[in-house]
């Protein structure tokens, strides 16, 4: 261990000594980001938070039969997402319940963040964004409540898939994201609402199955109309879930557009920089070849493996230090910049390391598994540099936000996402720690083995 | 029974081809090197003497043969049989960022050294290199020699028994190869070091080895100490005779041989292009004979005869060059 030490400490030193190096891992991400943020905020001047940003809703949902009466849970997303005066009236039947929230609790700010304009075309509204008349588009399909209602047969109750298209400009990405984190929100209180109502559909009809006595008495409650259930409580806004996604929406509305871009562009151009540290230190094992000093390495008194495993964590605490100065310094930047001393990563200091060590994982894995299948050094060099610039377009580090499902092919998503979760004061990024780790894990176990291979080490 | 400090036998090194065929580099050698002498391995380029201490040291894995460092197997027992040895690998295999004792300080640390232990044997090498006075620059400020003295520090860090120089000499000017040599015998004289070292230089291996292995294409064709070797070659001169780009027949050749008494062989070493260095030499007739000067007039006689111009004569007496002639045909530069 002490030799793999030794030869990790040289590593690191020779590293920071290059001062293209230096450039690369600190410096142009740190200026890119910051440029960006001043630019996009207006260069010093104190612009005012995002809020009030156009958006389009055009509701296209013909509602269902929940078997408790007709539901248009499109309704709900209008009502959530309109002022209540704009809204028109409600569809859902009203829950005493949430009248009782209501009366308690402020009402979900919503409203305060968008200007939304409800549309019924469609089509017009996706033209919108694209003359820039609105930044995204909110489309609900025409299925969306009868795909989300419980299918109830004799044998139980199931639910079906939907999707909300959210048609974003790619010119606001932020706006983008807040849209897409929004409906997102939403869309899991309605899904949680139908769940619970399968649930308990679904436990009926398994009683009535078991318990002939109580199989009589609800059909016939179900022939007579007595059994009315009240399910509107499960669609209300006002009530529980839609709140949990207020708390990062507060916490990003009390940053100044400067920080909020800063750690939107900071931690994507972090993530992304990351993937050529990871790369150039395990490249350095072709370069020690080259130079003889890996020969002399394999001739010291020590087992060869020594060497591999110490390329590999070279290149991994290269990359913790280099994000942990990175977002110390934006830190320190929009300190400066806001007239105070603040941390812009967010209240947990430690999930804010965990993320970073996660990320190193999955960006050295990533590496060693490109350097390990490169026939040669410039191979890998070129590859490389065109995998990483991919990786970095899917992850949002050129200002561009794409679907989750396919931004998530790259850890610079999952990293820069976690890191503006924490940011928002949000500290639920057990996802994006898990599929950084397992992305990592395998990687680098497939990687380092392939870069074994390639390395050409006996013994190893 | 002697004390061998290495023991090597039947190393076979052998590679495929891309086309599956496979070249062998090394075709079984056995050396027996004795402590504290200087062993050269003297061969011309591409004959496998690099192969051949790769494999004695533990860089390369031998495909057939071991060898003993010390009575350690490197196959077997590498690291035990590591620690008894320094490398002075051909390359400058340093570290050019960083500083002369830098680059002492991390390879000691691997060998085991810290604290002042590591201070101490630091300071050694650097004077007995002669470097304490730029021991902080950086290597990449230093010349082809001076670097070339850390490379053989960072092998004598951690006081081996043996070290392995490969062709240590390789690409500097004459003073400070002067000074390495010099160095290497005082590795033995001063602190009786077993050294194996490899050079395709003539004048090197004469200069230093108690013992010689002469190389060609993989196998040693000779061995022994210089005297031994050359009374191979029996007490003969060479005569060389230059003559340019002119084209020698092999007839001229056989009537040298008949041309005067003690003329035992006569062999021709065309003009090259281009050498190692890149430099183009002279074609070259080489005449083996006992009593040389008397026998140059009938050679040049015959040489006249054939219409060929001489530019030089040279009369030199036995040396390892020529038994390297007279076992293989070839100069040592081929």
């Amino acid at each position: 261990m002490r030799h793999i030490l030794i030869m990790v400490w040289n590593g690191l030193y020779i590293s920071n000594l290059d001062r293209t190096g230096f450039i690369i891992k600190f410096v142009t991400p740190f200026l890119l980001s910051t440029i960006i943020a001043f630019a996009f905020s207006g260069l010093g001047s104190s612009l005012p938070v995002i809020e009030a940003f156009p958006v389009a809703l055009v509701n296209l949902d013909e509602g269902a039969d929940s078997g408790g009466g007709p539901v248009n849970l499109g309704d709900t997303f209008v009502q959530v997402l309109l002022p209540a005066a704009d809204a028109g009236p409600a569809a859902a039947p009203v829950c005493p319940a949430a009248d009782a929230a209501a009366g308690s609790a402020p009402p979900v700010a919503i409203t305060d963040l968008l200007t939304t304009t409800r549309l019924n075309d469609a089509e017009e509204a996706r033209a919108g964004v694209r003359s820039g008349l609105y930044q995204a588009a909110i489309i609900i399909p025409p299925d969306f409540s009868r795909r989300l209602s419980p299918q109830v047969s004799a044998t139980g109750a199931t639910l079906a898939g939907t999707e909300i298209e959210i048609y974003a400009s790619g010119a606001s990405p932020l706006q983008g994201s807040i849209v897409r984190s929004l409906v997102q929100a939403i869309s899991q209180q309605l899904v949680t609402g139908n769940v619970t109502i399968a649930a308990t559909l679904q436990t009926l009809i398994d009683r009535a199955g078991s318990d002939p006595a109580f199989g009589l008495a609800f059909a016939a409650a179900g022939a007579s109309g007595t059994f009315q259930p009240d399910f509107a409580c499960a669609f209300v806004p006002a009530l529980n879930t839609v709140t949990v996604a207020r708390e990062p929406l507060d916490a990003v509305q009390q940053r100044s557009v400067f920080v909020q871009i800063l750690t939107l562009f900071g931690a994507a151009q972090a993530a992304f920089f990351a993937l050529f540290t990871a790369q150039f230190a395990l490249l350095s094992l072709y370069d020690e070849r080259k130079q003889g000093t890996l020969q002399r390495l394999l001739v010291v008194p020590m087992p060869a493996w020594y060497i591999v495993a110490a390329k590999l964590l070279t290149a991994f605490v290269n990359v913790v230090v280099q994000l942990t100065v990175l977002l110390l310094a934006l830190t320190l930047v929009a300190s400066l910049r806001e007239g105070q001393v603040m941390f812009i990563w967010g209240d947990a200091p430690l999930l804010v390391l965990l993320t970073i060590m996660a990320l190193a994982l999955s960006v050295c894995g990533i590496s060693a598994l490109l350097v390990g299948l490169a026939r040669t050094p410039e191979q890998a060099r070129l590859f490389g540099s065109l995998i990483n610039v991919g990786l970095g377009a899917l992850g949002g580090s050129f200002g561009f936000v794409l679907p989750a499902a396919i931004a998530g092919v790259s850890p610079i998503y999952w990293g820069s996402e976690a890191f503006r979760q924490l940011a928002g004061g949000n500290t639920d990024i057990g996802l994006n720690l898990l599929v950084l780790l397992l992305q990592g894990g395998i990687m680098f176990v497939i990687g380092s083995w392939f870069f074994v291979r390639r390395s050409g080490i006996k013994g190893a | 029974m002697p004390d061998w400090m290495v023991e090597a036998t039947g190393l076979v090194k052998t590679y495929q081809r891309r086309d599956g065929s496979t070249v062998a580099a090394v075709q079984g050698i056995d050396l027996h090197i004795r402590r504290g002498e200087i062993f050269s391995l003297l061969g011309p380029n591409g004959a496998g003497k690099t192969t051949t201490i790769a494999m004695i040291s533990g860089l390369i894995a031998p495909t057939r043969g071991d060898a003993k460092i010390g009575g350690h197997s490197i196959t077997r027992e590498p690291l035990a049989a590591k620690r008894l040895m320094g490398v002075v690998p051909q390359e400058i295999a340093l570290y050019l960022e960083l500083s002369a004792r830098q680059n002492l300080e991390f390879f000691g640390r691997l060998y085991g050294l810290s604290g002042r232990e590591l201070g101490r044997r630091v300071d050694e090498v650097l004077d007995f290199i002669d470097l304490t006075e730029r021991q902080r620059d950086r290597l990449d400020t230093f010349s082809g020699g001076m670097k070339r003295r850390v490379n053989i520090g960072v092998g004598l860090l951690h006081r081996p028994q043996m070290v392995y120089m490969d062709e240590p000499t390789v690409g500097i000017d004459p003073q400070n190869r002067r000074r390495i040599l010099d160095t290497v015998k005082r590795l033995r004289d001063e602190y009786s070091l077993t050294i194996l070292y490899t050079t395709h230089l003539m004048e090197e291996a004469q200069e230093l080895s108690d013992q010689v292995a002469i190389v060609d294409q993989g196998r040693i064709i000779a061995r022994g100490s210089q005297g031994e070797l050359t009374q191979q070659v029996g007490e003969q001169d060479r005569l060389i005779f230059t003559v340019g780009q002119q084209k020698v027949e092999e007839a001229l050749l056989r009537r040298i041989e008949q041309s005067a008494e003690g003329v035992t062989r006569a062999l021709y070493d065309a003009p090259a292009v281009g050498d190692a260095d890149g430099a183009a030499t002279a074609g070259t007739i080489t005449v083996f004979a006992r009593r040389g000067r008397r026998a140059l007039p009938g050679i040049i006689l015959a040489i006249n005869d054939a219409s060929l111009e001489i530019g030089s004569v040279e009369v030199r007496e036995p040396d390892l060059e020529a038994v390297f002639l007279h076992l293989t045909g070839r100069a040592l530069r081929d």
